[in-house]
Parts: C-alpha cells; sequence; structure tokens
C-alpha cells in the first residue's frame, strides 16, 4: 500500500477529478447537521467529514424501489435497467461504511449471487474518509473504526493536509492521473497520523460488549426483555431503513395502467409485520416482540453464525433514527443484565 | 366479468366531501381511457343519464354512514354489485365525519347550527364498511389517483392490486426526510398510518395526519406515550390523531387520553 500527501487547498480539485471515474456521490448537509448522500455537481457540497448520511450507501447499490423488469402479457419482459447503475464514486466512506460493504459482499455474493448487486459493485469507487467519532458511535467496539483494506483511496484529515492511502488499482489510476495533486508522505505526516489514531481511539465514549454475544443471545432467547422493547418498538422500519447491512428486500408484480406489467424491487424490513407472512396466510413472526428480537438475532447471532462476523458495524444510524430511543448498545445491556 | 360488453360500473357517494369522486375525475385522460374499457352507468356527481337501478359489475362508495338515507343507499348498492370498493378513508375508516363521534349528535347540531334548522337525520358518523361486507378497500384522503387506476386496471385484467401494508415511515425514510418526531417534536402519525402516499406530508415539512388510516398492527401506546413523553399535551395528541381514524384509536383508549389533562 503507497501513502501520500494531498494539501488541503488542492481538495477541491481531487474531488473534480473523481468525477471522471462516475457518478459522484458524497455526503450533503440537507439541514443544519443533518446528512445525506447525494450526486454532487458542485464540489464545494461535498462534506466527507459528516459522520452520517440519513441513508447509508447501501442505496448506490440497490436502490430503495427499482422496476426489475416490465412488459405485457404474451410478451418477453424486459430489463428497463432501472437497477443498474454505472460507474459510481463514492467520496466520504468511513471506516465502519468500508467494513458494511464488506459484510454487504458476504450478503450479496458468498451463496446465491445478486446480479444487481454484482455488477453495481463491480462499477463502485471507494474513497474513503478518516472520521472523528460522537456519542452515538460504537465502531470500536466491533473492530470496524479502522479499515485496512476494501477502499480504493482513503484520505485521513491532518493539520491543512490529508494522508492518502492508496488501497487498490483502481486507485493508484486515480493518483497517476491526477500527479500534481500528489506528494510522497513525510515523517512528520506518518508522526501526526500516529497521534491521530491515539486520539481518537480515546475519543469513543459508547462502547458495545461483544464478548461470546452470539450465545448470551441464544442463552438469553426467552429473556422478557424481548417483550420490553417488543412494547416500545413502533415497527416502523426506519432502523432497517438507516442500516448500512440491512438488506431485504420484496418483490411485487404491478400492473400499470395499459395493461403493462412491472415487477419492482423494493427495500423491506423483517420489522414489518407482514414480512413473514407466506402462502395460506401463516405469519411466522406475527408478535411485535418476536419481529424486535429477530432483528438484534439477525444481526449478532445469526449473521455471525454463517458469515463470522456479526452485521452490525456500530456506526449509529439506527440510535440516531429511532423516534421512540431505542438503543442498540442498551438493548444488549439489558440483555446481559448490566442495567 | 360480463359476457360481451364492458362491466358496467357505479359511482356513488354518502356523506363526504366527493373529494375521492374528483380525484377520478381529475384522471382526466387516464379515465378517457378507462371509458373505453368500462362503462360507467350510474355516476350522479359527473354524468346525466343515469340508471340507478341495473345491475352493476363493480361499484365504488365514498364516505360514511351519517343518515339514515346514507345506510339506504349503501345497501342499495351492495345488493346491485358483485364488487364493492370502499373508496377512501371515511368509507374505510370514518375519516373527517367521524373525528367529533364523542360529542352527541345534539350538541354537534347545536354548535354548528345554532340550532336553526330541523331537517338533519343525522346518526354517528361511521364508516361505510361497519354496515356492509366490501370487496375492497382504497384508502386515502383522497385517493391516490394512480391506485385507483392501477385498481381499475387489475379488476378488468381478473385480479386485484396489493397495496403497501408498510408505514408511511418506511416511504419518510427512503425519501431522507428529517424525521417530524425526532426533529420537530411533531404528533406525526407516520409509524401508525399505512403508506402507499410517498411521505407526501413529510416531505413537504409536515407532520403525517394519518389520512390512510392505521396500518394493520400499530403500537397505538408506544406511540402517545411517546408523543407525550417529548412534552406534547394529550390533548393536542388527541386532537391529531383523530383526524382521520377516529373510531379505531376511541376503541384503543383514545378517548380518555383526550380528558388526561384535565385531572
Amino acid at each position: 500500500m503507497q501513502t501520500l500527501r494531498l494539501s488541503d487547498h488542492l481538495l477541491p480539485e481531487f474531488v473534480e477529478s473523481l468525477k471522471a471515474w462516475g457518478t459522484l456521490w458524497a455526503p450533503v448537509e440537507r439541514a443544519p447537521g443533518v446528512f445525506d448522500l447525494e450526486v454532487i455537481d458542485d464540489v464545494r457540497r461535498a462534506r466527507p467529514d459528516a459522520l452520517r448520511t440519513i441513508l447509508p450507501f447501501k442505496k448506490l447499490l440497490l436502490k430503495p424501489r427499482f422496476t426489475m423488469l416490465t412488459g405485457r402479457l404474451g410478451e418477453i419482459p424486459e430489463d428497463p435497467g432501472e437497477g443498474r447503475h454505472g460507474p459510481q464514486v463514492f467520496f466520504g466512506a468511513h471506516a465502519c461504511d468500508i467494513h458494511a460493504l464488506r459484510i454487504l459482499d458476504l450478503l450479496h455474493l458468498s451463496n446465491f449471487q445478486d446480479s444487481y448487486y454484482l455488477e453495481n459493485r463491480k462499477n463502485l469507487m471507494v474513497v474513503g474518509y478518516g472520521c472523528w467519532p460522537d456519542e452515538r458511535c460504537f465502531c470500536a467496539s466491533l473492530d470496524t473504526s479502522t479499515a485496512d483494506d476494501g477502499f480504493d483511496l482513503f484520505l485521513t484529515p491532518l493539520e491543512g493536509r490529508m494522508l492518502v492511502s492508496v488501497g487498490s488499482s483502481l486507485g493508484d489510476d486515480v493518483v497517476r492521473a491526477n500527479p500534481h495533486l500528489f506528494e510522497p508522505a513525510t515523517r512528520q505526516d506518518t508522526r501526526e497520523y500516529m497521534e491521530r489514531l491515539g486520539a481518537r481511539r480515546k475519543a469513543f465514549t459508547l462502547s458495545l460488549d461483544v464478548t461470546d454475544l452470539p450465545y448470551v443471545l441464544e442463552l438469553k432467547r426467552e429473556d422478557p426483555v424481548w417483550r420490553e422493547i417488543g412494547a416500545r418498538c413502533l415497527c416502523c422500519g426506519s432502523c432497517s431503513m438507516v442500516c448500512p447491512t440491512c438488506s431485504c428486500f420484496n418483490v411485487v408484480d404491478e400492473l400499470v395502467p395499459q395493461s403493462v406489467g412491472q415487477r419492482v424491487r423494493l427495500w423491506d424490513s423483517c420489522l414489518f409485520r407482514d414480512y413473514a407472512v407466506v402462502a395460506g396466510g401463516h405469519n411466522f413472526r406475527a408478535d411485535r416482540a418476536d419481529r424486535v428480537r429477530n432483528r438484534y438475532y439477525h444481526k449478532q447471532e445469526a449473521f455471525v453464525r454463517e458469515f463470522g462476523v456479526p452485521s452490525c458495524v456500530g456506526c449509529g444510524r439506527c440510535i440516531e433514527n429511532c423516534p421512540t430511543g431505542i438503543n442498540v448498545v442498551e438493548v444488549f445491556g439489558h440483555v446481559r443484565g448490566d442495567l | 366479468m360480463m359476457h360481451d360488453a364492458r362491466p358496467k360500473v357505479g359511482i356513488f357517494g354518502l356523506t363526504s366531501c366527493a373529494g375521492d369522486q374528483l380525484q377520478i375525475l381529475n384522471c382526466e385522460d387516464e379515465l378517457l381511457r378507462l371509458a373505453g374499457r368500462i362503462d360507467i352507468v350510474d355516476w350522479v356527481m359527473a354524468k346525466s343519464g343515469n340508471d340507478h337501478t341495473c345491475r352493476l359489475d363493480i361499484a365504488f362508495v365514498e364516505g360514511v354512514v351519517a343518515t339514515e338515507r346514507d345506510l339506504e343507499t349503501l345497501r342499495q348498492v351492495r345488493a346491485r354489485t358483485s364488487f364493492l370498493v370502499a373508496l377512501g378513508t371515511c368509507a374505510v375508516w370514518g375519516g373527517l365525519p367521524a373525528m367529533r363521534n364523542d360529542l352527541p349528535r345534539e350538541v354537534l347540531e347545536r354548535e354548528v347550527y345554532s340550532g336553526a334548522v330541523d331537517f338533519l337525520d343525522t346518526v354517528e358518523a361511521r364508516p361505510a364498511t361497519d354496515f356492509v361486507p366490501v370487496e375492497y378497500r382504497l384508502p386515502g384522503c383522497p385517493i391516490e389517483r394512480h391506485e385507483f387506476l392501477h385498481l381499475v386496471d387489475s379488476l378488468l385484467a381478473g385480479t386485484v392490486p396489493e397495496l403497501p401494508a408498510v408505514p408511511v415511515c418506511f416511504e419518510c425514510k427512503t425519501r431522507e426526510n428529517l424525521c417530524r418526531v425526532i426533529y420537530f417534536d411533531d404528533v406525526c402519525c407516520g409509524a401508525m398510518t399505512r403508506g402507499g402516499c410517498g411521505a407526501r406530508c413529510p416531505s413537504h415539512g409536515v407532520a403525517c395526519a394519518g389520512c390512510r388510516g392505521p396500518i394493520e398492527e400499530p403500537n397505538y401506546d408506544a406511540n402517545v406515550q411517546m408523543f407525550a413523553t417529548r412534552g406534547i399535551s394529550w390533548r393536542e395528541i388527541a386532537t391529531r390523531m383523530s383526524n382521520f381514524s377516529a373510531p379505531v384509536w376511541m376503541t384503543l383508549g383514545l378517548r380518555s387520553e383526550a380528558h388526561h389533562d384535565d385531572h
């Protein structure tokens, strides 16, 4: 891995140069202190330092809703291409996002390859940006607070400049296409980077004890805590929508005017009542508490059993977006009996 | 549906603002296209020369039963048609006319008409679906035009569409709106209300008023507690929640909640 430096005043030019590699997405301040991931034209709007966007980058890979097929009765249906996004650049990925991307890869590319995901994933350039935790970040507990790979370039802000890690041959191409923007990193850069790393580690205020968590959960399946949380949960699905690793989707057939049929794929949530309804009308999780428990178990138990890692990266989006204030760290604390 | 001709369709209004029928008229070009495939034989609001007695293949009924005459109309339509659609939130859930069912009719009549009229024969406003079985419920205040067209197209194809069963929050979140509860302390009914509107109101900076009626299993207690915890008065909560589905919320306890502050 190659390490370079980029002066702050050259950052806009660097970001501008990324447009050559695809549609450029970056966090934008949508309202004071609230960010979303948008296609960037004016690079000065990009806010890579933003901790969380309302929806995570997963929307770049699989849109909340897209038409898979369209056609008339008796005709061979066609893919209108809505689910295939072409080359895209995600500027402002944090370490947790990069880990989430790895989790999405496990989910979508391991057993059955999701062709929409695969195509968009191959077309995605990831340009990371070093963040600073707030009171809702608990990535350090999940080993997702730094990323060793999984990006093309990664920028770490230092005083007046950035340290640039090149993480792939594509990242190297970007550097080679813009040689005037970069200089070799100095010993002083390395020193400041190390200082930042140490200070950042101490900046975390929230932590989640994941010790033996899958087994603890197995033991606590019938714990009354799930009823208590079920009573508070609105099953609005907000946590699933904003989660960088929640990937459940639904497929529905619709008849649009002129008798054109279309098959639509849309995001779904295991918290919605009809999620586990099967043919014949039986609902495997008709009870709200069962659905709430299922979501937590999928993150910290089932996913670990299947893929060896939890499917939570500690980004804090679900904490920020729960209207009734359900907090994942508190939930697992309750389960352990800490609180 | 019919052996040779286009299906016969009737569109009717009980006590209501006629907004759902207006939405059908607002379909304009699409309506003209549909007119070639269905035969609208009875629609007092939109045409003359109606046949009030023939058999119908599909009937749409908007509104609540708030008078004896409404009930009579509804029963007649039910008897005439093989497929009855409850059109709009009034017909499905009670809507605005059922908002103040907690007040006796005499009080409402006196407050609205100052006792100066004696022609009213009103009864407690209840949704059409409380009185007759219906084959389909199309909620909305007003209905979404695309959902109406989707329904008619599907019926012509021999099926019915599956409406979204997810809450408004789903659509709101995918549009990346600022949550009206979290950022504005609003009484936003999004989490208990059925989506399908594309979260239109929150997308324009207004809390969801609940116009499409409740989702299948709204967590009533958690919603009202959430608002109360944010310092919103019980009266305000009850007022905001009662707009469109008062009969449902009243059953769940909103009537007593509304008087919390009095004690």
